[in-house]
């Protein structure tokens, strides 16, 4: 075929071509085509206006153009009309139902979109109001957490600071050796002191807890000691109840350990406690052994039992058991264990109910050699102490322990002097006259001084603690800690470093 | 579970004595620092003066065996610094002045 014939013959198949040739009184004279393939039944001689409707209005004299007319069945043609020279017109029809279609699907397309268009715009909305209602309920709660907090913070150091100077006073009534009644007395205002104090701390450790973490100091304590005063504050109560008690520790415990021995005594208050307030009869047993640097603590008693079903709620804060007559905030439990498992250690619990209750508390505490009071051999200590009188006592107390003792007021001189090769520790108070002691740690540490740093302050803060160890400092000694404690800590430094 | 406490010398008895002697003068101190902060109308510097002599006394105080005036001294403090109720902050002063004069009688 041709060129020209391929393109005629293409144009036929594609477009369909229609031509339809009309007289000027309108009578249909000629017709081109397949008329059926669009519906229309064409014929000579017929009226043009009945057959093709889409005339109706259209001029005569002049060209004209229909982009898209619908046949009579439902295809899409362009119509083109055109006056001929003996007063009739042609009228020409192609093929655009293809068109036509592929239009309607992008409209279609087009409406589906902007629907989801709405939508999306909608649920944007949604999120955005939930997310703010989210944040303002978040910022809430944060805000009636942080009130609560500082409140039962400032309420427990408000009780604690009292609470402190009644058991001061009742050991020191108690340890006169006077009247046997005063004696007692006292003992018994010390017994209820403590038992206070402790509820007081186990308020503000929750309150630590809510707002991040409590603060764990391990350090050398004697487990011997420990047992002697938890005997001493429990056999009294269990005696006045009828309950045998003992305490005893296993034939392996070390001399001394390295634990926090705050929280330690405070969990095993917790718990020792709470066997004797919820025996009626038997016994309460604490038993402390020792392998291989885990501390292991036993609490067992002869009381009632705790059900599964309170077992694992006891554990939450401010939940009690259901034999609640007996007095108490409900804290214990729930702060123990806490404290156990920010120490390192971990709680079991094995009871029935009848059956009496065992706790099981492991946690590691390395063995720690006594302290001889031997100091390293040549050690220089320089003190960076403001307050003339705690110099003077720091100095003494140093000096008898066999330290050469240097002193300086300044956080810049404390730097210069250790710098210069004068100190094989030194002692940092927090505060001094020019810079902190934190900041003069860091310029120490940046200095190049590499020997331990302790920091010495009158407060107990776990941000201070926690500036301190991260300005550079080995440790951390709160000043009503004791001689004792102090010399420990730096025994233990300058052996690490020989 | 405390450390066994090293037994005091002489030296250092001596040194605890001449500070509980000193202690009703501290009193007077504190009193005028507070006297001073209330004339200020308790700005910033004034309290932080009196913070800080209180701050100061409470770390001498542990140093010398005085632990219960030394823990009302750190707990007094947050209420005398910053921009806390100043009528709080004067009875916490009373009731410092007070402790320290109980301290000086033994």
């Amino acid at each position: 075929m041709s060129g020209p014939d391929l393109a005629a013959e293409l144009a036929r198949v594609y477009l369909q071509p229609v031509r339809a040739v009309i007289d000027a009184d309108g009578w249909l004279v000629d017709v081109e085509g397949d008329a059926g393939f669009y519906g229309y039944a064409l014929a000579c001689r017929e009226r043009a206006a009945e057959r093709l409707v889409f005339l109706e209005g259209l001029p005569t004299d002049e060209p004209c153009e229909l982009p898209m007319v619908e046949t009579p069945n439902g295809r899409r043609v362009h119509v083109r009309t055109a006056p001929l020279a003996n007063g009739g017109l042609e009228v020409v029809l192609v093929d655009v139902t293809g068109q036509w279609q592929q239009q309607q699907a992008l409209q279609q397309k087009a409406n589906e979109l902007h629907l989801l268009t709405l939508e999306q715009q909608r649920l944007v909305e949604r999120l955005e109001q939930t997310r703010d209602a989210l944040r303002l309920s978040r910022d809430e709660a944060e805000h009636a957490s942080r009130l609560k907090s500082h409140f039962i913070a400032k309420m427990s150091h408000e009780f604690r600071t009292p609470l402190t100077s009644i058991l001061g006073r009742a050991r020191r009534l108690a340890g006169t050796g006077g009247d046997a009644d005063v004696v007692t007395g006292a003992a018994a205002i010390e017994r209820g002191a403590t038992h206070l104090l402790n509820l007081v701390e186990n308020l503000l450790d929750q309150a630590q807890f809510g707002e991040g973490g409590v603060l764990i100091n391990p350090r050398p304590g004697s487990l011997a000691a420990l047992l002697d005063e938890v005997t001493e504050l429990f056999a009294p109560i269990a005696q006045e109840k009828g309950l045998a008690f003992a305490a005893r520790g296993a034939e392996a415990l070390p001399a001394r350990v390295l634990v926090d021995d705050l929280r330690l005594r405070q969990v095993l208050i917790n718990f020792v406690g709470n066997a004797c307030k919820y025996t009626a009869e038997g016994r309460v047993d604490l038993e402390l052994r020792y392998d291989d640097g885990t501390l292991e603590v036993v609490v067992r008693d002869t009381g009632p039992g705790i059900s599964a079903t309170d077992r694992e709620r006891l554990f939450g804060a401010f939940q009690r058991g259901r034999a609640h007559d007996e007095p108490g905030a409900g804290l214990g439990l729930a702060i123990s264990r806490q404290l156990v498992e920010a120490m390192g250690g971990a709680v079991e619990l094995h009871s029935e109910p009848g059956e009496g209750t065992t706790i099981r508390i492991t946690l590691p505490a390395p063995a720690v050699e006594a302290a001889s009071g031997a100091t390293p051999a040549a050690s220089r200590v320089l003190l960076a102490e403001d307050d003339p009188d705690v110099t003077e006592m720091y100095g003494l107390l140093l000096g008898e322990a066999g330290y050469a003792v240097a002193n300086v007021d300044g956080g810049t001189a404390a730097v210069r002097a250790a710098v210069d090769g004068g100190a094989d520790i030194v002692l940092m108070d927090r505060n001094l006259r020019d810079i902190d002691g934190f900041e003069a740690t860091r310029r120490l540490r940046a200095s190049g001084y590499d020997g331990p740093v302790v920091m010495l302050t009158a407060s107990n803060l776990l941000e201070d603690r926690d500036r301190a160890l991260a300005a550079g400092c080995d440790d951390f000694v709160v000043k009503s800690a004791g001689v004792a404690q102090l010399l420990d800590v730096m025994t233990a430094l300058l052996r690490a470093r020989a | 579970m405390p450390v066994p406490e090293v037994p005091p010398s002489d030296a250092r008895a001596a040194l605890v004595a001449r500070y509980r002697d000193a202690l009703p003068a501290r009193a007077v101190e504190l009193a005028a620092l507070a006297e001073d902060a209330r004339a200020a109308g308790w700005d910033h510097p004034s309290r932080s003066n009196l913070a800080d002599f209180v701050h100061r006394l409470a770390g001498s105080a542990a140093v010398y065996g005085f632990a219960d005036l030394s823990a009302a001294l750190a707990a007094a403090e947050p209420a005398l610094r910053g921009d806390g109720d100043v009528h709080e902050a004067g009875e916490r002063v009373t009731r410092l002045v007070a402790a320290l004069r109980d301290a000086a009688a033994g």
